[in-house]
Parts: structure tokens; sequence; C-alpha cells
């Protein structure tokens, strides 16, 4: 008798445990299924905001912990003042942090979004910090950008949003013949070559030094020098637009894309 | 109380169901944390594809797979040295192509070679022939690195037209995925995904339902992607629409075919889509209709463009209140708005009469011929009865029109093509009727007909046991060739050729030789754009009726390559005896796939099983690592620098091969060469759980202190 007593104490103990259980999760707003992802043409919901209230949106998703949101800053900085005097498009950003921590970052990165929201990031499907999205008065993603912007990516998002490009293509990009210009001053500069190694071997520009574009990210910090001019030339305009972005991310200031001729 | 403690067992027993997902739930919570990411995804990738690992010694009796490929560099080389910069072009990539899996740095640098020489800006017919080409390079380059032909396609896109969203860029996205689905469905998928950022391409309705075929959800899929996409659009063009709307419908008759229908409604042609197609989910026509009404709601469209709307509205009427009653009222109300603004023809019911019109009989269509007032419109009446008649496989209604022609040229040209059509009908059935097939031929005049006739039943006789009864047929078929005329003639004695070498006869060296002689009789542009059919003309009726049979291909490098396979260094010595310079850059290529095919299929096996990994993954899935240790010689001669290497290891977590990428000597990388052969790797497995072989690079620094010593370190991110 006191088994069976035992047996349905234990019972009981399960049961509204499982209650507790069920409350905790089931009643939070789950908004998606666990490996749901935002993807372009996606609706987003997030309570409160209501879509409809401008023409389009940006959408920041940053955290604090994040260092490639923090290296951005200046970027955001830039899109931020473009936005203002716009008053079709709304920025909004938000965090997986508290609306307060979250403030006080931006503040101190000095970038000027007004609006922020505190939300669960995963269950917008978020999985990358940070990401850009641009969503139309249904809430629907038009388009998206995951990590760093690269010059190429920032021109593309700002003809998306009808801004003018916000960076001259001399702070990122030197011409061939400037580049003749600067090699007959015999400025300090390194050519660095990201092709593979055969088309390296095959023909290359003399004195360019070759880091294939898949080690960049590995031997950048050990090798490229910080203090000198970086012109990066590959044998496709996305690839060295990719590579500037790498160099960039790792704190390299000084990193410019060589625009070739077509041959 | 014993009925209570039934009751809370049960209770409990679904109670830990709920827990158990509960554990489910909370685990893959756990798994979604967002990640601090510096890159796209897609650009991770950027170097992902690198040169394969060294390629393990050869086994005994099979050709030494390094020598092989030394072989075809060799070919490259004759390729690049060409003078044509399209025939190069096109080739080299192709030969790349073909290298890539056992030597793919090199078929890398083939591909930029190819890219480099078809760059071109600017408007003018060279320039776009030359943008065309370049297209046409990703598109094989997309069969070895998707990726890279992704990003190659983005830039051309923007370089061309500076929108990476251009018309051009998504037909060549789809014409990739086309090219690829065949292959290798999943990345065509992502191709035909990708085209459709600027609307709907040209042939997407087409990748679609050929896709159905195989991946009817996935299909599915990228049609509701096509809908979404297309209701995004500012502006839609209703004609994309409603053809779009093929994929669920078709006309009455068609129902059982991939075919459609264009059908005439007061002046205006759409496609027809009265019938539902079997097996299509309501759902999508849900999705379907529920776009239409909101694409129709909200467009502010031209005087064209109404009309188009009106008669798809019309047309949608009636399903939706099948499907979707609730979306009538506004189909209706958008039918309303328009009516006034179409031309009043279209809105009535007889617009629309011929959409369920059902096909008139033989006898009908016989009739209606012979009451046409003059000899001309009756002829030109029966040649389209014998033309219709032709493609469906009814050769004796087609007789029959033949017949009554009066013109007697085309009545006898006529008479051929119908015996042709009814041998390779014969042909083309899954019992192939081979007696009547050879009947028909026999019948023929020597000519093309005749000669493609006869190599699709040599094809058939080649699985019976009788190779001489084979050889025959193939020599009739030459025979027959050499009495064509144009420029198609030294192609089919080359289809012949091909089947000689498959036969291993000894005839094939002279007939190749033959063939090469007859190749070069031609001026270049005799020999393209040829048209393997045969047109009738009378009056103003251009009939054209394809000269298509079973399994006869008449592509050039189909047919070399089989010669090629068959004796390669021969083949190669007629390849240089071409005078045209694409047509020799052809056939070298399908010497170079002959070498490589006779490389045994282990090693480049082992490549494409092998996943590869960023030198992150490497380094953390290493369980045991040793550090190289600083060679003397070169400490002595004070060399130092950066070491790369290529290792895989297997699906134990042993290191199965390395290669040297670079080193400041070689004995620094032998030292790193014999270090790394010591690690060890947990073992990796696949999302499946199959365990797998990974690859990847590994960097080391030998550097030399100011003490003189020598130090091999770590790249800084990993000490």
């Amino acid at each position: 008798m006191t088994v069976r007593i035992l047996n349905i104490a234990i019972l009981l103990v399960a049961l509204i445990l499982s209650a507790v259980l069920v409350r905790k999760f089931f009643f939070q707003p789950a908004q998606q299924t666990p490996n749901y992802r935002l993807t372009t043409n996606a609706t987003l919901r997030i309570d409160g905001i209501n879509w409809a209230d401008s023409e389009q949106t940006v959408l920041l998703a940053l955290s604090k912990e994040c260092k490639y949101c923090s290296s951005s800053a200046e970027f955001y900085r830039r899109l931020a003042a473009r936005l203002a005097s716009q008053t079709s498009t709304r920025l909004l950003a938000v965090f997986p942090e508290r609306e307060s921590e979250a403030e006080a970052y931006l503040k101190q990165l000095e970038v000027p979004i007004r609006e922020l929201r505190y939300v669960s990031l995963s269950s917008l499907g978020i999985k990358n910090v940070p990401t850009l999205a641009i969503l139309d008065r249904n809430g629907v993603v038009t388009d998206m950008w995951v990590g760093r912007f690269s010059p190429l990516e920032e021109k593309d998002l700002m003809a998306r949003l009808k801004l003018e490009d916000t960076r001259s293509p001399d702070e990122w990009s030197i011409s061939e013949a400037n580049l003749e210009v600067k090699l007959a001053n015999k400025e300090q500069l390194l050519l660095l070559d990201i092709r593979e190694r055969a088309a390296y071997a095959l023909a290359h520009r003399d004195g360019a030094r070759n880091i294939p574009l898949d080690e960049l990210r590995v031997r950048a910090q050990n090798e490229l020098p910080t203090d000198q001019m970086i012109v990066i030339y590959a044998s496709d305009p996305s690839e060295a637009d990719f590579a500037y972005s790498i160099l960039d991310g790792q704190g390299f200031t000084h990193v410019f894309v060589l625009v070739q001729k077509p041959q | 109380m014993f009925l209570f403690e039934k009751m809370v067992k049960q209770v409990l027993s679904s109670s830990s169901v709920i827990l158990l997902t509960l554990a489910s739930i909370v685990s893959a919570q756990q798994s979604q944390v967002p990640s601090s990411t510096g890159q796209k995804q897609t650009a991770v990738k950027a170097g992902d594809e690198q040169p394969p690992a060294n390629l393990p010694k050869d086994t005994e009796d099979k050709p030494d797979p390094k020598l092989v490929v030394y072989q075809v560099h060799r070919l490259a080389e004759k390729i690049l040295a060409l003078r044509s910069v399209r025939a190069k072009a096109l080739e080299i990539a192709r030969l790349a192509s073909v290298l890539w899996k056992q030597d793919e740095p090199h078929a890398r640098l083939l591909f930029e070679k190819a890219l480099n020489l078809t760059l071109a800006n600017g408007n003018d017919p060279e320039a776009m022939a030359l943008s065309a080409l370049h297209r046409r390079v990703i598109t094989l380059i997309a069969r070895s690195d998707a990726e890279w032909a992704k990003r190659l396609m983005d830039s051309a896109a923007k370089r061309e037209s500076g929108d990476e969203n251009s018309k051009t860029i998504s037909d060549a996205n789809l014409r990739t995925a086309l090219a690829l689905l065949q292959e290798d469905g999943p990345v065509a998928v992502q191709f035909a995904e990708r085209s459709l950022r600027a609307g709907i391409p040209w042939g997407f309705l087409d990748f679609i339902q050929t896709l159905r075929k195989n991946d009817e959800p996935e299909a599915n899929r990228l049609f509701l992607q096509a809908l979404n996409s297309l209701s995004q659009q500012p502006a839609v063009n209703i004609r994309d629409f409603h053809s779009l709307g093929l994929y669920l419908f078709t006309a009455p008759d068609l129902i059982d075919s991939n075919h459609h229908k264009i059908t005439l409604v007061d002046q205006i042609l759409v496609p027809n889509i009265t019938a539902d197609r079997p097996g299509v989910p309501k759902g999508l026509v849900r999705a379907y209709l529920t776009t239409a009404a909101d694409i129709l709601w909200r467009m502010k469209s031209d005087v064209e463009q109404r009309k188009y709307s009106y008669a798809l509205c019309y047309m949608l009427l009636p399903k939706s209140k099948n499907v979707a009653p609730d979306l009538t009222a506004k189909l209706d109300a958008i039918m309303a708005a328009l009516a006034p603004e179409v031309p009043a023809g279209l809105t009535s019911d007889s617009a629309f009469r011929y959409m369920n019109m059902s096909p008139l009989t033989i006898e009908e269509k016989l009739t209606a011929a012979e009451n046409k007032p003059d000899q001309e419109s009756r002829d030109i009446a029966y040649l389209e009865i014998a033309f219709q008649a032709w493609l469906k496989g009814d050769f004796k209604t087609a007789r029959i029109a033949q017949g009554r022609i009066s013109v007697g040229e085309p009545s006898q040209r006529l008479a051929a093509i119908i015996d042709f059509g009814d041998g390779a009908w014969a042909i083309k059935q899954n019992a192939a009727d081979l007696s009547k097939a050879e009947g028909m031929a026999n019948r023929l005049p020597q000519g093309i007909e005749r000669s493609i006739l006869l190599q699709a039943i040599a094809k058939v006789q080649v699985k019976g046991p009788n190779s001489n009864l084979t050889e025959e047929t193939v020599d009739k078929a030459l025979k027959a060739a050499r009495s064509i005329s144009d420029g198609r003639r030294p192609f089919l004695v080359l289809t012949a050729v091909a089947q000689l070498a498959k036969l291993k006869s000894p005839a094939v060296h002279g007939a190749l030789a033959e063939a090469v002689k007859d190749f070069n009789s031609f001026e270049e542009s005799a020999l393209t754009k040829l048209d393997w059919a045969q047109s009738i003309q009378i009056g103003p009726l251009n009939a054209r009726f394809p000269l298509e049979v079973a399994n006869v291909d008449f592509g050039f490098n189909e047919a070399f390559r089989a010669v090629a396979f068959a004796d390669p260094e021969a083949a190669m010595a007629r390849a240089e005896e071409l005078r045209h310079e694409s047509l020799r850059a052809q056939s070298l290529v399908e010497v170079g796939r002959a070498f490589l095919d006779k490389i045994p299929p282990k090693e480049s096996e082992q490549n494409e099983q092998a996943i590869r990994v960023d030198e992150d993954g490497m380094r953390k899935s290493a369980s045991k690592t040793v550090m190289p240790s600083y060679p003397e010689d070169a400490l002595k001669k004070r060399q130092h620098g950066v070491v790369v290497v290529e290792l895989q290891y297997d699906a134990k977590g042993d290191v199965v091969s390395t290669s040297v990428l670079e080193a400041p000597s070689k004995s620094i990388g032998d030292a790193t060469v014999m270090a790394l052969k010591q690690w060890k790797f947990a073992p990796s497995k696949k999302q499946d759980g199959t365990p797998v072989s990974v690859r990847g690079k590994l960097t080391f620094y030998f550097e030399i202190g100011k003490d003189g010593n020598g130090r091999v370190q770590n790249p800084k991110q990993y000490r």
C-alpha cells in the first residue's frame, strides 16, 4: 500500500512539473519553428511594430557582443545619417540585449539610431549578426545581407535604398593609372594577388605578393603590413571585393581594390 | 483508488511525451544562438574549392595519371594557340570542365583564361557575342563549382548592365539551371531560384515542368517562389503571369502532355488554361488565384495589358468558384472594372469560343481542304494536314494528304519525308520494329533521310549478336550520306565513323580520314547553324519536318568522342588535320576527355568524396598535433617563411595524403609533411551520419629569431 501511495506521489509530482514546463515553453511566444531561418520573401513580425507606418523599413540586427557590428560602426553612421533625411524609410535596430544596454552601445559607437527593440533573434530566424534586411510595408523581407558590408555590397544597398553612394570609390579603389603613378613615385605599397597559385605562377604584376583568397583570412594578420597601403587585384571583381572585406574586418586600414581594365 | 492510479498513469504517459517534445525544443533552441560573423554565408566558400591532394601513385597496367594530366595540359596549350578567340575560349573552358576532377588547380586556371578571353564591354555585335560566350563559360564552371559561378554571374551582370538583377543575367541563370538539371538537381534549382530575381525568365516554365517529373515538391516550391517574385514586382507582365498558369492548367485536348496551346481570343493570343492538369495540388491553384487577384487588383496597366488582364480574369473566374470561392467577388469586381476599357468583342463569351473547341476530325479537315476555292489553297491545306499528322505519327493520314498535293516536286519530297518519319517512328517504339524501319529505309533514295534512318537502325542492331550486320548497315548509311550536297554531309559521315569506332571496325581509319577531308572541303560558314530538318514550302506555308530519330545525335562532339575513345592517339593526329579552328578545338577537347577516361576512377573518387573545410575546421578537428622541426640545412641557409600544405584525412581521422602548396625550401616542406603525417583527426560524419573524408589547408611559419634559433609557429590566431 505504501508503495502504491509513493507511486501516486511520484506521478503527481511529475504531473505538476510537466504542467510548469508546458506553461513555461508553450505559452511563450514562439513565433517560428526552431530551424527557421529568415530569408528574402519571408514575412517578419515583431510585436508592437507596424511595418505599414512607412514605405519601407531598414532592419538592423545587432548585438553588443559582436565585433563585426562594432567594426561596422562607421558604415552604420553613414547609413543612419543618409536615412535621417528620408521620411519614407524607417530605420530600426533589434538587439538580443535589453534596450537600455543597446542604447548605451549605440551611443558609444556614435550611431544615431533612435528606434530600438529587444527581441529574440533566433525566434525571428536571424542566425547571424550583423544582419541587415529591407522590409516592405507588409513586413516582407525584400533584401537581406549578412555580415560586414564590402564596398560593392554597400554600393548595392545604397542603390536599393535610392540613396547616394555614401562612399567615394577613391576610399576603397584605385585605378590602373593612379597605381602606375604611385609605383613610379616609388610609394610604399603592397600589391596583393589573391588568385590561385597556378594563375600567379603563370603571370603576375611586378612585385605582387600572392596569397590565394581562401588562405587570406588565416595569413593576412601574420604576413601583411598594417602601416602600408595594400592594393588587391584578382581576376574577378567580386573576389577582390571579398578580399577587401576580409582585410577591412581584420583592421587593415589602407586597403584598396585595383580597378582593372578588361583584357 | 485503483481507477485513479490507472488514470494518473495514462496522463503521465502522455505528459512524458510532452516532456520529451519539450526536451527536443529546448535543445533545438540552444543550438541556434546567433553567432557573430564577418562575412556572407556564400562568401565563406570563396576559396573552398582548391587544388586536390597529391594524386596517389599509379597502379600497374594503368596509365600514370600525372602523365595523362600532362598530356591534357599540352592539349590545352594547343587550343590556346589558336587564333579564333571564340573557339579557344569556349573549348578551353570545356577542357577545364573535363580536367577538373583530376587537376582542379589547372582546370581553374583554364577557366580563368576562358573568362579573361571573353571579357568585353560595349554593345557592338562582337562584344555581345563575347558576353554571351562569357556566360556560357560560367555555365560550364557551374558544373564544377557552383558558388564560383554564382559570384561570376553577379559580377558579370554588374559589369554589363550595372544591375545584378538584369534580364540577361536572369536568362543566364536559367540557362545554367537547365544545363545542370539532368546532372545535379539541387544546384540546378539554386540557379533557377536566382533566375527569378528579375521576373520570370523565358524557359522557366519548361524548367519546373521538367523538374516536376523528378522532384515534384521542389518544382512546386519553385512555382510558388515564382508567384511570390511576380507579386512583388511593381509592374507585372500579365502575359508572363498567364503563361506561368500553364504549370497548373492546360488546353482540354492536351491534358496528358507537357505541351501547351496558344489560343485566339478576339484578336489576341493567350495561353489556353481552360482545363486542370491532373494531380496538381489545390493549394497551388489557390496560391495562383490569390496572386492573380492581387496583381490584377493593383494593376495600373496600359491598354494592351488590360486586354490580357481581362482574358486572364475571365479564364480564372470559373476556377475560383471551385477552389477559392472567397476570391470570386474580387475577380468579378476586377472584370467589371476592366470591361469598359477593353474592346467590346472581348467581353462577349463568344470571344472565348476556341478555348474549348474540339479539334476537327481527319475527314472534316480533308473535306475542308477539298472545298478550298483554288489549287494553291488546297495544296497548302493538304500540306498542313500532312504536317500535323506527321508530327503525331499518323502516317496514313499524312500519305493521303500528300497524295492529294498537286505540285510534283514538293509532293515527292514529302513522300520521302513521310517514309522517313514512319521508319523513325517504328524505331522509337518500345519494341522497335526494325523490319519496318529497314523497309522504309530501302524505299528511300540516297540522301540525308536514308542515311539518318540507317544509322538509327544500326544503333538498335548493335545490341544484337550480329556485328557484321550492323557494320553493313553503317556502310550503307555512309554511302547514303555521300550523296548529300550541303554542310550536313561531313557530320553524318562522322556519326557513321563513330559507329564504326564503337564496333572496332578496321574501316574506321579510312572513314575518319574521309570525314576530316570532307569537313575541310567546306567553308566554316557552311558548317555552322545547320538545320537538321527538311522544309517543304508551298505558297506562304513552310512546313519544317525535324529529322529526329531515336539515339542519333548529329553533334560533332558526341561523334568525335566515340572516335577518340576508341583510339585517342589516332584521333588526335586526325584532329590536327582539321582546317577549321572551332572543330579542331572541339576535337582536341574530346581527345582530352578520352585520355582522362583511361585513368582508373579511384583517384578522382577519393577527391570527390572528401569534403573541404577551412583551416579553422581542420585545426578544430585535430586530436593529435605534432609541430614540424626546423631542418638544419634550411636554418644554415637562413631559409624562412610560410608553408601551406593541403592535407586529406579519411573517415577514421588518419592522414591519407599531403601536398606542399608553398614552402621556402624543399627541406622545410618535407619537414612539415613529416610532422603532419603524425597528426590525427576526430572522425568526421556527414549530416546523414555517413563517415566522410575531409581535406583542407594548414599553414605554418618557419621563423629565425635574433638569436639565430629557428622556430616553427602556428598562425597567430592558433597560438
